[in-house]
């Protein structure tokens, strides 16, 4: 099935990967830089943390621009032939949704990592402060 | 504060040199600093005294830093400082109407080639316009940062890339709404031309969102590129200087 998903994405689907794997690496990079005690809430660490949150929103705007792509091609391919069957239509547009629910997807988890990573960030610079 | 950090506080402002040189610089005065303060406690002088006469040894005058200045300059500033400074500064600003034409040219062709200027929603201009904008910001903000060193203020100017990369994407969000709009409308006045219309207006619609998309994108990315860059000479400089991070 998820075969069936990644094919049916177009060429969208890389964009859409490297925003995936970014946001989980920086994110690993970023829990590694925090963890621990002698971990330091440095402008680094911030950077990399909003990067987290950056690659979601980039992947969520990639994932609505595969459904556009979508819609375009599925639009003009109606134009062309006139009339077409209601089912072909609206399985075409499922298809084409497919690319922005994934960015969707990515967008929540991005931001619930970033989330966490800033409140952590938060806290060290917190543990300094009073230190 | 110790009386060296503000001396290297002192120094660094008055060093126009791009940052990560500037960084370097301070390191290795402040390392020859350490290093002759310990070899003079080392002879018997006291601790005070010996930061003292380091800092009189070692700390740049002068005539010192504006050489140090014109061999750490950017290439760039080497190459043009036998230019007068208002003629530098067309000679630029040609360059950068330069590459926009090239940028307009090769952008109108691709577009034209695609069938995107076919029966094109009215508000894909001003959001090519917006985009056209947008790289020249970057253009500008990149040749700043990277070609001419000048890091006087680095973040100068970044948050009107995010913004503007922001605002291509809602003037396309706007112009679909408002087409939209008028597309029911006239739907509404005449039901017998929703077969003709209806696809045609998706069409349009998707096709300047999308365009809108594939404009903002790239200054989004090229937004997070200079602020990670910034953020990490940011970060070691702060550091050269002994500053609180944060």
């Amino acid at each position: 099935m998820i075969e069936a998903i990644w094919e049916s994405m177009g060429f969208i689907r890389w964009p859409l990967a490297f925003s995936w794997l970014s946001v989980l690496g920086i994110a690993g990079y970023s829990s590694i830089r925090l963890a621990g005690w002698s971990a330091k809430p440095d402008l680094v660490t911030k950077a990399w943390i909003d990067a987290v949150f950056f690659w979601g929103v980039f992947g969520m705007i990639a994932g609505v621009l595969g459904t556009l792509l979508g819609v375009i091609l599925a639009a003009q391919s109606i134009e062309a032939a006139g009339a077409v069957s209601t089912s072909l239509v609206w399985g075409g547009v499922k298809v084409a949704m497919l690319s922005s629910a994934t960015g969707t997807l990515l967008l929540a988890l991005s931001a619930l990592l970033w989330f966490a990573l800033q409140f952590r960030w938060r806290m060290l610079e917190a543990r300094d402060v009073h230190a | 504060m110790s009386a060296l950090s503000e001396r290297l506080r002192s120094i660094d402002a008055s060093l126009s040199v791009p940052l990560p040189r500037r960084t370097a610089l301070l390191r290795e005065l402040r390392y020859d600093l350490d290093a002759l303060t310990e070899e003079l406690i080392a002879q018997g002088v006291p601790s005070v005294e010996a930061r003292r006469r380091a800092t009189t040894a070692l700390v740049p005058d002068a005539g010192t830093l504006e050489s140090l200045e014109s061999v750490h300059a950017s290439r760039y500033r080497r190459a043009t400082a036998a230019l007068d400074v208002r003629r530098l500064r067309g000679l630029e600003r040609g360059l950068l109407a330069a590459a926009m034409t090239v940028a307009s040219v090769s952008g109108a062709t691709m577009l034209a080639s695609a069938g995107i200027t076919r029966d094109p929603s009215p508000f894909l201009w001003p959001v090519i316009g917006a985009g056209l904008v947008l790289y020249a910001v970057c253009l500008i903000k990149a040749f700043e940062l990277w070609i001419k060193g000048d890091h006087a203020k680095p973040r100068r100017g970044l948050w009107g890339v995010a913004f503007l990369s922001g605002a291509v994407v809602v003037l396309g969000a706007a112009g679909v709404l408002t087409d939209t709009i008028v597309l029911f409308g006239t739907l509404e006045a005449s039901p017998d031309l929703a077969g003709t219309l209806f696809m045609a207006g998706v069409r349009r619609e998707a096709t300047l969102m999308a365009v809108a998309i594939v404009l903002a994108l790239p200054g989004a990315v090229f937004w997070l590129v200079a602020h990670q860059w910034i953020a990490l000479v940011e970060d070691a400089h702060r550091r050269a200087l002994a500053f609180e991070s944060h």
